[in-house]
């Protein structure tokens, strides 16, 4: 099978997912509410954290510190969770081996699961960087746009190797990822999302270092808010590509695993 | 095009992780398949019959790639199903004995087209074909919410995502169990008319009338092991079909007690 036909298998998955999702009229005029609310409560929670010297070398601005945090933790749960909650839907719904039943490879399912509620959280991030920033705080480095992409980019395909080990454990153990909740805790927490590392005891800043949303964050507020040249960023991105090339092959290999062990358990369907 | 050979499944005892989380592990194996094998012959309606438990599900799910046989090997098309699973799920349509794999929130037409291109047509063929089958299934009018359908209908439209991609051998799993006997006609005169075009037809069915009305061949399965495999002819001239159908599916009480 050719590639531009997994490319029309890629775009009917999209295509349902966006008649599915547009079966439910409110659902995304609430998830634009719940931005717009975020970043209400953010920018007011900023105009009482001022003069913050930790702040000083992301331009000083909290809402615009946090705001970026909170694109990268946005892009984080979109990579955490989007694999095992398709696959539990596609189980709940009964259609999981409906669809393992035609020749349409695992990738092009998983991938295709994934650009629609990429394409959501692409906005979300848009809302928070775009207008959060460029409107709302102190304006965006236009010249730092560029790396700013490229760190998303590889922030996100090293949560897509959280998310993809996430389904193995979903398609094992059902319900009860063990690596969704502590992920997402971990990135909004300690990664630095809503506060600098640096005010952490020690031992959370090591762990911060071991993880790749605090390059990712630490990546995209040197793009985005400070004067920095683009080599400033590159630290950051060389981490970023070490943790997906490593975590990504694993986590298919691990992913490839479950679902033979499933197949062979009879549980695929199961849930 | 079809070809079963000396098919086994066993299910392991769960070990390890899965046991530790499964909330009811068997302590034993359990032996769901022994050593089962027959062939379906394009143009032939084959029925698969058999009390619960008998192992029907398991073996449809083994053919159609989801599940892998402990032993034995399946044949589609001359494609085996554990070394070239891509090219046996290009030649098969399935239907489940489950009216919920179908998007609910998507129309009929809409499955259909979906299913369609990930049969592997190109979005083009998938919508005329979805068009076709949409009429020739009786649902081309009603083309609203998979919800709001009847068992009924969403029983045809399950048939028409089976046989979307124009599929050698259709797999189908109590195809007519919500449907009512007018309707359940209806697919059967569509499952001789398939079958006439060529397809080859595994009819798993708990309704003895139908199989013998519409099937020209039968496989009795019993406690995971056939009890009978020839044609519909040979059980009338052997009492009856019925009768002697019934009197075959009768299950030996020691090992459903040993499985219990």
């Amino acid at each position: 099978m050719n590639t531009t036909h997994q490319l029309t298998r890629l775009a009917a998955i999209t295509r349902r997912d966006w008649q599915i999702e547009r079966s439910y009229r409110l659902r995304y005029p609430v998830r634009i509410f719940q931005v717009a609310i975020t970043m209400a409560i953010l920018y007011h929670v900023s105009q009482l954290v001022t003069d913050a010297p930790e702040l000083q070398a992301f331009g000083g601005d909290y809402f615009d510190f946090a705001v970026v945090g909170l694109a990268v933790v946005s892009i984080s749960q979109l990579g955490i969770s989007t694999f095992n909650a398709n696959i539990l839907r596609e189980q709940s719904l009964g259609t999981m081996e409906v669809l393992l039943s035609t020749p349409t490879p695992i990738w092009v399912w998983l991938a295709g699961s994934f650009a629609f509620p990429m394409i959501l959280t692409a906005i979300n991030v848009v809302m928070y960087v775009g207008i959060g920033i460029g409107v709302m705080g102190n304006g965006l480095s236009i010249g730092g746009l560029l790396m700013a992409l490229v760190v998303l980019v590889l922030t996100l395909l090293s949560f897509c190797a959280f998310g993809i080990a996430g389904a193995s454990f979903v398609l094992l153990l059902k319900r009860g990822d063990p690596l969704a909740g502590p992920l997402a805790l971990f990135t909004s927490i300690v990664s630095g999302a809503l506060f600098p590392v640096s005010t952490m005891p020690a031992p959370f800043v090591w762990l911060a270092h071991a993880f790749p949303a605090f390059y990712g964050i630490n990546g995209l507020r040197t793009a985005l808010l400070t004067d920095a040249a683009p080599t400033d960023v590159i630290p950051d991105i060389l981490m970023l590509m070490a943790f997906d090339v490593v975590l990504l092959p694993a986590s298919l290999l691990l992913f490839n695993r479950a679902l033979r062990a499933a197949r062979t358990a009879g549980t695929l369907a199961n849930y | 095009m079809l070809q079963v050979d000396s098919v086994s499944k066993i299910f392991p005892r769960q070990r390890g992780i899965q046991k530790a989380f499964a909330r009811a592990a068997s302590e034993d194996d359990v032996v769901a398949l022994r050593s089962v094998g027959f062939s379906v012959d394009a143009g032939r309606i084959v029925g698969l019959v058999g009390p619960n438990g008998a192992g029907k599900t398991t073996l449809m799910r083994i053919i159609s790639t989801l599940l892998d046989p402990s032993t034995g090997s399946v044949e589609v098309n001359g494609y085996e199903s554990t070394t070239a699973a891509v090219d046996v799920r290009r030649n098969i349509g399935l239907v489940l004995a489950d009216d919920r794999s179908l998007y609910w929130r998507l129309t009929g037409r809409q499955n259909l087209e979906f299913f369609g291109v990930m049969q592997g047509l190109s979005r083009s063929d998938a919508v005329g074909r979805s068009d076709e089958l949409l009429e020739r299934l009786g649902l081309a009018h009603r083309d609203k919410l998979v919800f709001g359908y009847s068992s009924g209908m969403r029983a045809r439209l399950s048939l028409g995502r089976a046989m979307i991609g124009r599929p050698p051998l259709l797999l189908l799993d109590e195809p007519t169990r919500a449907l009512d006997p007018i309707a359940a006609d209806d697919m059967a005169d569509l499952l001789r008319q398939t079958a006439e075009a060529g397809v080859a037809v595994l009819l798993s069915s708990h309704r003895l009338d139908e199989v013998e009305n519409v099937c020209d061949d039968v496989v009795a399965l019993v406690d995971g092991g056939i009890r009978f495999d020839g044609t519909v002819e040979e059980l009338r001239c052997n009492g009856g079909f019925s009768a002697a159908l019934r009197a075959m599916l009768v299950v030996d009480p020691a090992p459903a007690e040993e499985q219990s």
